[in-house]
């Protein structure tokens, strides 16, 4: 297994797809979603660019399927691995560091 | 949904398969919930899909594409950065890949592809050799009939064959001259090339009256339209008519050039002359025999020819691959050439390998922030050989575009015979070569320092803040790949001027006549219009009156051989008993008219020169020069001594006077001479040599018109200047020359671009030192010198690894030299000096930017 060091840093889609895998199994819609409402619909994943994501994080074994199935048979559902959730943490560190970093040149407007 | 199943389509197969169900269901979803908000949600929803399915479906199966893209766009970056360092570099690998693959295109048109015959493995010339030269030279031809009877074992065909006088072909359009050569009936089996028509010339042909010619395809396509039944069709050649009996296949051609092959007939004189040589002989090995062991067999036949025909100077024969004759004499330049265009080559990387340790190092702390960020070392390396990939292949994209321009170039300037010119082509493989070349470049000097730089600490980079450390490697590194340019650059200088040195020491030479305004023209008189001597004599002499009235004409005589246009004729002498010489010397022949001395200011030296007295009917006379009385006067004078042309019982000639030495090329020394009265020889062919007051160039066509006037039927050859054909004559060497003095100066000007782009950047690394050394009170002087000292130190290691190099390299032109040694030492300090020179100006400039470093202004800098 690669060292979760390698896969930083993330693109801002495939770390939203992590977070939004986070708290349990979702299959793709959810996923956009997920992410749509948690952005207040700043960051719009449309099916053909998330599913790129997918294949990818799922080659990267970051992601990977469930056997779960609904009522619509031809529906996937998705999971972080432990890799994946190893990853989405360094990634958090990663960008924690940077804004502790940033908030030393005092670029956040009053919260300083 | 039909429409959604399309748009999946654009995705790649597997992707569709592995996911299009899943995206199905998740459309059909977003669908359901689109018609809960009404008609235009749903319409933004297809518009949405559509632009989303095919960006992202094409980016899917485009990926490679996209990732290619952004990685040269990220390599392009190094171009933005410094465009004019990149510029000079891209530049320099042009030059250099595109000098390498125009040579190697040339080599391997010349040297590497085969002669267009069946095996051609098994093709010999073979020649007579004397005791001290292996070259097989000519024959004769009862020593080629005794050894093809002898030699039955070794070769499956030996044939003989002269290159006789080119045939005028009359009676269809205008009269036209082709190439001829008169060939034993062996040739064709020499060949192993059946004709595409007809047969070949057999036996049968030798002794007939029918006069049967085969033909080239060219000839028949060209000259006689492609004529469908052409065989047995007549043709008249030199006014004779001539059977053609078969056309030869498209490339059969042996030697390329020519167009008509007649039957080789050997009278009973030809057979019974053992003494000179006049035949060409090729054979064609039997399958299992080697070039060696034929050798050996054609000097046991001559051994029994020595047996059955004693000589004073008993000969051998040997065989040598016709595929290494053909190309012998270009090999070594070809291949010397190529050497030197890798030198280039390498020079040009070692530049390339110093701007991008440059650029790494400029580059610390990008690096640091980059691997602060994430990013893996492999990830940076990936990214500068990206780049270094990128300079090289533009660099030598540009250079296989500039060597479809070199190599036409090359072969138009090559002054000499390019065996199989017309096969010299840029190609797969040459290009092949080029993308070798790019990657080996990209991959050797961008890998140095892309290891070196993505060795960067994290710490270490961001505590060096701008201007600071430069690692001790990369330092190490820049000196070496400098030192190893100038070496490089100094060993070729070396050469060039050798062969400068060589060159004008050569053409300095006096060469014994003044070739200032003489037009030659050469003239063969064709033996069926004109059977008799006296007949022959009459057009030369007619032409020599004619233009003699020409205004313009001061003087105008006829020789054979002309000096300078590489022909010769020897003969062996016998003395006059009364003389007190012995032996039977091969001395030059040359056949002159009167008024040749005057034409060519040629002195006489003593006794009187050929005058018109001199006819057909009067004693028989000759003139001889001074290298043949050095070498037989024996301090007496030779005026008044008789000689005769050949060993057997031919009329004795009286030396009536001695001229000054002509040479007949630059190289050789002049050779004992005899002149003798054009009116008391029966030739065929003669240059005419006329001094013009104007400039003889513009005399040319007068003549041909003149000529054409009094011999319609009778073509004038060439017309050309002597100094042309002076100057032609060493027109190899100076090719030679030529090319590589373009070569080292192209290596100068790369080092010294090379040296000054080290020089420049450690004076921008060190401003900071600077500064502070000239705060502390050091003179502008005082640091320009520093920084100049530096230089140097690459330089001169550099210089000293030249010499050596030198060395080497100079001793493989010791065959080009004349007159001077390969370790010349003048050659050697004057190149040294120039280099030197060139180099401290590339460390000048920059030091005195150094020197006006303002030492307030880089300190705030901090």
């Amino acid at each position: 297994m690669l060292p979760p060091q390698s896969f930083l840093p993330l693109k801002p889609v495939a770390f939203q797809i992590l977070m939004s895998l986070a708290d349990g199994e979702c299959h793709g819609y959810a996923i956009t979603q997920d992410i749509a409402r948690r952005t207040s619909a700043a960051m719009r994943v449309e099916p053909g660019n998330l599913y790129r994501f997918l294949k990818e994080l799922l080659d990267n074994r970051l992601i990977e399927e469930t056997n779960r199935r609904d009522d619509d048979e031809r529906r996937r559902y998705y999971r972080l691995t432990t890799l994946g959730r190893k990853v989405a943490s360094a990634e958090t560190e990663r960008l924690a560091a940077l804004v502790t970093e940033a908030r030393g040149k005092k670029w956040l407007r009053g919260k300083a | 949904m039909t429409l959604y199943r399309l748009l999946l389509r654009v995705f790649p197969r597997r992707f569709r398969e592995r996911f299009g169900d899943d995206m199905t269901a998740t459309f059909e979803a977003r669908r359901r919930d689109a018609r809960s908000r009404g008609a235009w949600a749903t319409i933004a929803l297809w518009i949405r899909t559509v632009i989303d399915m095919t960006r992202h479906g094409s980016g899917e199966r485009w990926q490679f594409v996209s990732e290619f893209v952004q990685d040269v766009r990220f390599a392009l970056r190094l171009f933005r950065r410094r465009p004019g360092i990149s510029a000079v570099v891209v530049v320099m690998l042009a030059l250099g890949i595109g000098v390498n693959v125009a040579i190697f295109s040339v080599i391997n048109g010349v040297l590497l592809r085969d002669v267009s015959l069946p095996h051609p493995e098994q093709l010999v010339r073979v020649g007579e050799t004397d005791a001290n030269d292996r070259t097989p030279e000519q024959f004769n031809a009862g020593n080629y009939l005794d050894v093809q009877r002898e030699t039955r074992d070794a070769f499956q065909a030996l044939a003989a064959y002269r290159v006789v006088p080119a045939a005028t072909l009359t009676g269809v359009g205008d009269a036209v001259k082709a190439g001829t050569m008169a060939v034993r009936p062996e040739f064709f089996d020499v060949l192993g090339v059946a004709p595409a028509m007809g047969r070949p010339l057999t036996a049968a042909d030798l002794d007939t009256s029918s006069r049967p010619v085969v033909i080239s395809d060219g000839f028949w396509r060209g000259k006689l339209g492609s004529d469908p039944r052409v065989i047995g069709r007549r043709i008249e050649l030199d006014s004779e008519a001539w059977t053609v009996v078969g056309v030869l296949a498209n490339g059969a051609e042996y030697p390329a050039g020519y167009d008509l092959w007649k039957p080789l007939l050997f009278s009973a004189a030809d057979l019974a002359h053992r003494n000179g040589w006049d035949l060409s002989v090729i054979g064609r090995l039997r399958a299992s025999v080697t070039v060696d062991q034929a050798s050996a067999a054609l000097q046991r036949a001559m051994d029994l020819v020595a047996v059955s025909h004693p000589s004073p100077q008993p000969r051998s024969a040997a065989a040598l691959s016709l595929r290494e004759d053909a190309t012998a004499y270009v090999r070594h330049d070809l291949w010397f050439v190529q050497g030197v265009a890798m030198l280039i080559l390498l020079i040009a990387c070692a530049n390339l390998g110093n701007l991008l340790l440059a650029t790494a190092t400029a580059r610390h702390q990008e690096f640091g922030v980059r691997t602060a960020i994430g990013a893996s070392r492999g990830r940076l390396i990936r990214q500068m050989l990206a780049e270094s990939l990128a300079v090289s292949t533009i660099g030598g994209s540009i250079g296989a575009a500039l060597a479809f321009l070199l190599v036409p170039a090359l072969i138009a300037a090559y002054p000499g015979d390019l065996p199989g010119r017309e096969r010299i082509s840029v190609s797969g493989l040459e290009l092949l070569g080029a993308v070798g070349a790019i990657v080996l470049t990209s991959v050797v000097f961008g890998l140095a320092p892309a290891l070196l730089a993505s060795r960067t600490r994290l710490t270490h980079a961001l505590r060096a803040s701008a201007g600071g450390g430069t690692s001790q490697v990369a330092r190490w590194l820049r000196s070496g790949l400098v030192t190893a340019e100038v070496v490089m650059t100094l060993s070729l200088l070396a050469g060039a001027g050798l062969l400068m040195k060589s060159f004008v020491t050569l053409t300095a030479q006096p060469v014994g006549f003044d070739a200032r305004n003489v037009l030659t023209a050469y003239l063969q008189v064709p033996t069926p219009r004109f059977p008799t001597a006296p007949e022959r004599l009459r057009v030369f002499e007619n032409l020599i009156d004619r233009l003699a009235q020409e205004p313009d004409v001061e003087s105008v005589a006829s020789t054979l051989p002309l000096p300078f246009d590489g022909s010769g004729r020897g003969a062996g002498l016998r003395w006059d008993p009364a003389f007190g010489q012995t032996g039977f010397p091969l001395v030059a022949e040359r056949f002159v008219s009167p008024q040749y001395a005057d034409v060519l200011s040629v002195p006489l030296l003593s006794g009187r020169f050929i005058s018109n007295a001199d006819r057909a009917d009067a004693p028989l006379v000759a003139v001889v020069n001074e290298a043949f009385v050095r070498q037989y006067g024996n301090a007496r004078n030779v005026i008044g001594m008789r000689v005769a042309r050949r060993a057997d019982a031919s009329p004795w000639i009286t030396i009536v006077g001695v001229v000054a030495d002509v040479r007949a090329t630059y190289l050789q020394r002049p050779r004992p001479e005899m002149l003798f009265p054009l009116a008391q020889t029966a030739l065929t062919a003669g240059t005419f040599v006329i001094k013009t007051r104007s400039s003889p160039a513009q005399f040319a066509q007068r003549v041909r018109a003149l000529a054409h006037d009094a011999y319609p039927n009778v073509p004038l050859g060439r017309i050309e200047p002597l100094s042309h054909i002076v100057g032609d004559s060493v027109a190899q060497r100076r090719f030679n020359m030529s090319l590589l003095a373009a070569l080292a100066s192209l290596a100068l000007l790369l080092s010294a671009i090379g040296i000054y782009g080290v020089m420049a950047y450690a004076v921008t690394q060190r401003r900071r030192e600077m500064g502070i050394r000239m705060a502390l009170g050091a003179q502008p002087s005082q640091v320009e010198s520093l920084v100049i000292r530096q230089g140097l130190m690459p330089i001169a290691l550099g210089i000293a690894g030249g010499l050596a190099g030198a060395w080497f390299l100079t001793a493989l032109l010791k065959k080009e030299l004349f007159e001077i040694q390969p370790h010349d030492p003048s050659t050697l300090i004057t190149a040294t000096l120039l280099f030197f020179v060139v180099g401290l100006a590339a460390c000048w400039l920059p030091a005195r930017r150094s020197a006006r470093v303002n030492p307030v202004e880089v300190l705030r800098a901090d």
